[in-house]
């Protein structure tokens, strides 16, 4: 193996591990989104429910762009001729990384704690900047137990978390291999019709720029040296951003957020932002059990309802991998089958089923008689197999969908639900079966 | 020789609360969109309200003659058609238009109809009450009980918008606004005025709300404001078999089982007040006499 070799399988291997912890990253603030209160939960006045819908919003974008840079870090393997990598770790998941510096990422409800687990994951790599500074100034001044927590934890993390990942194992990595223009070439040598941009993935009215935004979206592609380094600074400035005056960052965002929370604790100490919906939660099956279980902070939901819904969530989610790496694998056909999967992976399955199921999970109660609520598991046992016949692939997936549709159908008729999440749930399977009928016959209709 | 009609104009500002993309399409209170329902307000339900009732309504400044917003669509004009000759229906303006049972724009986060192909389901227009009403529904496909969801695409699509378009013109000349932004900046002073009135702590937490979002549509006019001036257009036969028109009068003798056409713009989306626009004609046969 020489040099080249060497070091090019070194960068694929960091871009894999940062592709599992964006993804893993994204499920944990969708979790965290998921839990939080909306009108007609007690315990909270109209002006906290505004500002924790303000919050829930941040974090959702917060999500969508943890998506992106799955997507991104995608393309970046696509320009190397690698395959996505969309593996999805078990919660809670624990990355010991020689040299570089992770908490683990766990699936916790909104909190205080579960926030400054955030910030710590989005730390600029260099300290001091004008929101550090503030908020470091609000933890100081603050009496809060949990405040104090945050502000020791941020005196002890170190900076080498995921930033340090993309510029070190990454960036570096690739001035390294690429120093000479005909290593770049060896290094680069998948097409850039191979990527997924914003054109490929979304639809928009009113219609814009191709180079713009869409949902706080952009999906930088890779075709040399530079644009990878360009690809990995979007990254980079997303998480921790670019400097003075940038409020848009994770960080910052979640920084702020942490502020305005602390304020409102302070002046009410009862003050719940989420529903009480356990960490980690998982739910026992007949064959997967020694795989998901062993941790200590898992709970197990026994809530017969709350566990079918998980299971519904987990299928449509290993169903939306599947098809995601169907169409990472082939960008580059610009066929119908790849716009008819872009047209039920990207929009409904996400918003009309993953969305609103994982709202409604925390509407269920996670055992008989108990206060706390179930959650989302984000638990992919099957994997994200590769189905390569495109028009089977489209058939295989609709099949999946109907499965999908028969189940919620027959959760939206059980009487131990309320009827406004029996009618959630009769709308979400009308939805799966559309979206298998879209994929196979509405083809011929004009659907996609 | 052509067959006598009778040609009945409305227009007016119907109430219409949906969640916005990316928000799921039953989303009740929005959260990632542009569409809000506030604190003791019901959620959104994506339904159009032709005649909106008091709950469903904001408070929200005067526009043009109007000392408040002027909800509800009605008729403004009326007139048969007969040997080229054009007679006014006076009786008829002024009526009120509604559109029945609940109507939704189908589209479920683009799953049943690419963005601006939707169709309003269900279709049923009712002009003027009581005995002397004209109503008659549009079902999609005739003697086809398949709810939408399960009708194809090319199906939905014969009643569907015929794209979604920005028109400044359009929207300017039917509602007097030209200037979104402007509107905007007057609706962020009006709230400024109101919440400072306010005494009721619920109503005025709703008002800031509406404030705040209103000043973060201002700083990223795309979206929400760019949406004002968006317009679907609609244009199509409206055949149900169940056709009521008056017992009595000139207009007793309209077609009952003639095809009727119906054609409206829907636009100028008001992510604030959670208001539209509609402007139409609703085009009826007399029947042939001998």
């Amino acid at each position: 193996m020489t040099d080249f070799d060497s070091e090019r399988s070194k960068l694929i291997g960091a871009i894999q591990l940062a592709s599992e912890l964006e993804h893993a990253l994204c499920c944990a603030y969708l979790f965290c989104a998921h839990s939080m209160k909306r009108h007609g939960d007690p315990g909270t006045t109209p002006e906290q429910i505004e500002d924790v819908r303000r919050w829930r919003k941040a974090v959702l974008r917060i999500a969508r762009q943890e998506m992106e840079h799955l997507a991104i870090t995608a393309n970046l393997l696509a320009a190397m001729g690698e395959a996505a990598h969309l593996k999805l770790p078990q919660f809670p998941v624990r990355p010991g990384i020689e040299d570089l510096d992770f908490h683990h990422i766990a699936l916790n409800r909104f909190s205080p704690e579960s926030l400054g687990e955030f910030i710590l994951y989005e730390l600029p790599e260099k300290a001091g900047t004008p929101k550090e500074q503030e908020l470091r100034q609000v933890l100081t001044e603050s009496h809060l137990a949990e405040d104090k927590d945050l502000l020791r934890k941020l005196n002890t993390t170190g900076r080498t978390g995921i930033a340090a990942l993309y510029k070190q194992a990454i960036a570096e990595r690739i001035c390294v291999i690429a120093r000479s223009m005909q290593r770049e070439k060896d290094l680069f040598i998948g097409t850039p019709d191979s990527q997924v941009s914003n054109t490929l993935a979304f639809y928009t009215f009113p219609p814009i720029d191709p180079g713009a935004r869409l949902y706080d979206v952009r999906i930088e592609t890779v075709t040399d040296q530079d644009s990878a380094l360009a690809a990995v600074e979007a990254i980079r400035r997303e998480g921790e951003g670019g400097g003075a005056g940038d409020d848009t960052s994770h960080f910052a965002v979640l920084s702020q957020i942490y502020i305005e929370l602390s304020r409102h604790r302070c002046r009410d100490g009862d003050f719940e932002p989420s529903r009480r919906v356990v960490s980690n939660p998982i739910y026992l099956t007949r064959f997967h059990d020694l795989r998901v279980l062993g941790a200590t902070d898992q709970f197990v939901v026994t809530y017969e309802p709350a566990i079918e819904a998980m299971r519904i969530y987990d299928a449509a989610y290993e169903l939306l991998l599947r098809m995601l790496t169907r169409f990472f694998a082939t960008a580059n056909t610009r066929d119908r089958q790849l716009l008819a999967v872009q047209s039920v992976a990207f929009f409904p399955l996400m918003t009309l089923v993953l969305r609103p199921l994982g709202d409604m999970l925390t509407d269920m109660p996670a055992a008989d008689d108990l206060d706390e609520r179930a959650g989302a598991s984000f638990n992919c046992g099957r994997g994200v197999d590769f189905v390569p016949d495109s028009d089977l692939a489209l058939r295989v997936f609709a099949s999946e969908l109907r499965a999908l549709h028969e189940r919620t159908r027959r959760l939206a008729c059980s009487q131990d639900l309320e009827e406004s999440m029996r009618e959630r749930f009769e709308f979400m399977a009308e939805n799966l079966w559309r979206m298998a009928y879209n994929l196979t016959e509405g083809r011929q209709d004009g659907a996609t | 020789m052509s067959r006598s009609t009778l040609t009945i104009r409305y227009r007016g500002w119907a109430i219409v609360r949906l969640p916005t993309d990316p928000d799921p399409a039953d989303e009740p209170y929005g959260v990632s969109g542009y569409t809000y329902a506030y604190a003791g307000e019901p959620p959104l339900d994506r339904i159009t309200r032709f005649r909106p009732a008091a709950q469903f309504i904001r408070p929200g400044p005067g526009y043009g003659e109007h000392e408040r917003w002027p909800w509800g669509v009605e008729v403004f004009d009326a007139f048969t058609l007969a040997n080229g000759q054009k007679t006014t229906v006076t009786e008829l303006i002024g009526e009120p238009v509604d559109m029945l049972d609940d109507p939704v724009l189908e589209n479920r986060n683009w799953l049943l109809t690419a963005p601006g192909w939707e169709p309003f389901v269900p279709f049923k227009l009712r002009i003027g009450a009581g005995e002397q009403r004209i109503e008659r529904d549009a079902p999609i496909v005739k003697g086809d009980d398949r709810p939408a969801w399960q009708l194809p695409t090319r199906l939905l699509m014969t009643q569907a918008a015929r794209g979604v378009y920005l028109d400044r013109e359009a929207i300017g000349t039917a509602t007097g606004i030209w200037d979104a932004v402007q509107l905007y900046e007057d609706r962020r002073a009006w709230l400024e005025q109101a919440i400072a009135r306010e005494t009721d702590p619920l109503k005025r937490q709703v008002l800031c709300s509406r404030k705040r979002q209103v000043e973060t549509d201002l700083a990223n006019p795309a979206e929400a404001i760019g949406t004002h001036y968006a317009i679907e257009s609609f244009d199509f036969p409206v055949n149900g078999d169940e056709a009521v028109i008056p017992a009595s009068g000139q207009l007793s003798t309209l077609d009952r089982s003639a095809p009727w056409f119906v054609s409206f713009f829907f636009g100028c989306f008001d992510a604030d007040l959670l208001g539209a626009f509609v402007q139409g004609a609703l085009i009826i046969p007399f029947r042939n006499e001998g």
